[in-house]
């Protein structure tokens, strides 16, 4: 979708202070308890509510205004309503009557499954599986020119526009949003160099390269 | 449900609600959430991509294996995680300096470089860094000569980027150890270089 989330290139912000290396990130609180929830909350059947979900739900105007980890919250919230397993009534009078789920066999997993099991463990999006790539490094390609609906993960500022493929990162699964019950596919994923010029006209600078991570799918061949 | 107060102003209230609805639910274990929050802030941080900066700097086939497959590295050191393992490394030169980003998010290579800076995470970084990144760095302090290349790195995918920043001047002889404690965060985003050593 074209949604507010899809900011490359966008003008009228003003760059905030880099701040001291070594502070700390979490600074407040809620903050430290927010995200140790999003992370440690492993129920099946409750998303860890995607970006997809997450910069959907929030309208342009309210997404720009928020603080980062209000953003956070804001989805946590509703991956677990929509769940079911919490309701609205339930948040708003939190030391109140709760109805207990009923999960078969869940236990919610303690620190040495969360942090080496999840958090350290080797995921690699990276599939193991010998699909012939559509394109090969060097080849001239043009972003596809698309505006679909739901979540992708072409930026607007790349479609319609020239770039070469610089790096094949092999085999991943494909992350736009698709149509119920069609299946995630695989595809090869690229890394594929945009001059500045190509993307931004006059204003790029003639020495300046953006490279942007997309897929087949995203990609035509130039004639 | 989709109109759930989406902006009430007291982050704080509606987290403890959150936490304390689904503690007592069962569904969450504090203990776990605890450790979460220990394991972005003290296991892990810029101190381990600024290992794997150090020894690029002071061993060729390792700074070789690096620029190839970064992720074969992290994987050999168990330097493996949820958001880092597809890692490509890319090397800042006279004439290339790289710069990561995310326009759609805020990806990061967290099991390298802990949790991202504020500014990495702001609009304004992520909707100017690709249109005029040169006008980013100098805002950040870093005056590129024209002549210098700029890449930018758009994390779109579940590939991570870590940025290799050029060795000091001034730095010759010195061990891995000293060499990593002078290597910042922002440096291996791109957003900063490493200064000249003994030369003030």
């Amino acid at each position: 979708m074209n949604g507010v989330h899809d900011l490359g290139g966008m003008d009228g912000f003003t760059l905030p202070q880099r701040e001291e290396n070594e502070g700390p990130i979490l600074t407040e609180e809620w903050q430290r308890l927010l995200w140790g929830l999003v992370w440690s909350m492993r129920v099946p059947g409750v998303s860890r509510g995607g970006r997809a979900a997450m910069e959907q739900s929030i309208p342009p105007a309210l997404y720009l205004g928020m603080p980062y980890y209000a953003r956070w919250l804001h989805r946590a919230e509703q991956s677990v309503l929509e769940s079911g397993l919490v309701t609205v009534a339930e948040l708003d009078n939190p030391d109140g009557p709760l109805s207990m789920p009923d999960i078969p066999n869940f236990e919610p997993p303690g620190p040495e499954i969360i942090v080496n099991g999840f958090l350290a463990a080797d995921f690699s999006a990276e599939m193991d599986v010998d699909l012939p790539s559509r394109f090969s490094i060097g080849d001239a390609v043009i972003a596809r020119n698309d505006h679909p609906v739901g979540h992708t993960r072409a930026p607007r500022y790349v479609r319609g526009r020239r770039g070469t493929i610089h790096r094949d990162h092999g085999v991943h699964e494909f992350q736009d949003q698709l149509p119920p019950g069609v299946e995630r596919e695989m595809q090869h994923l690229y890394s594929v160099m945009f001059t500045g010029q190509e993307l931004w006209g006059s204003r790029g600078g003639s020495r300046d390269r953006i490279y942007v991570d997309l897929w087949d799918d995203h990609l035509e061949s130039v004639a | 449900m989709a109109d759930h107060k989406p902006v009430q102003a007291d982050y704080d209230l509606r987290t403890r609600a959150l936490v304390s609805v689904l503690t007592r639910k069962g569904l969450v274990d504090p203990e776990s959430m605890d450790a979460v929050v220990e394991y972005h802030e003290s296991q892990v941080g810029p101190h381990v991509g600024a290992g794997l900066v150090a020894r690029s700097w002071v061993d060729p086939d390792y700074r070789r294996r690096l620029l190839a497959d970064a992720r074969a590295v992290a994987r050999e050191e168990n330097l493996t995680g949820f958001q880092s393992t597809d890692l490509v490394a890319v090397a800042n030169t006279p004439s290339v300096h790289n710069l990561v980003v995310c326009t759609l998010c805020s990806c990061y290579p967290w099991s390298l470089l802990g949790l991202p800076p504020t500014w990495y995470k702001d609009s304004a970084y992520r909707a100017r860094a690709v249109i005029e990144p040169r006008n980013v760095l100098r805002e950040f302090g870093l005056d590129l000569d024209d002549e210098v290349e700029v890449r930018v790195w758009d994390s779109t995918a579940e590939v991570r980027y870590l940025v290799i920043p050029q060795r000091p001047a001034g730095t010759e002889g010195m061990a891995v150890e000293e060499l990593a404690a002078l290597i910042t965060r922002d440096s291996m985003i791109g957003a900063e270089t490493l200064a000249a050593r003994g030369q003030q």
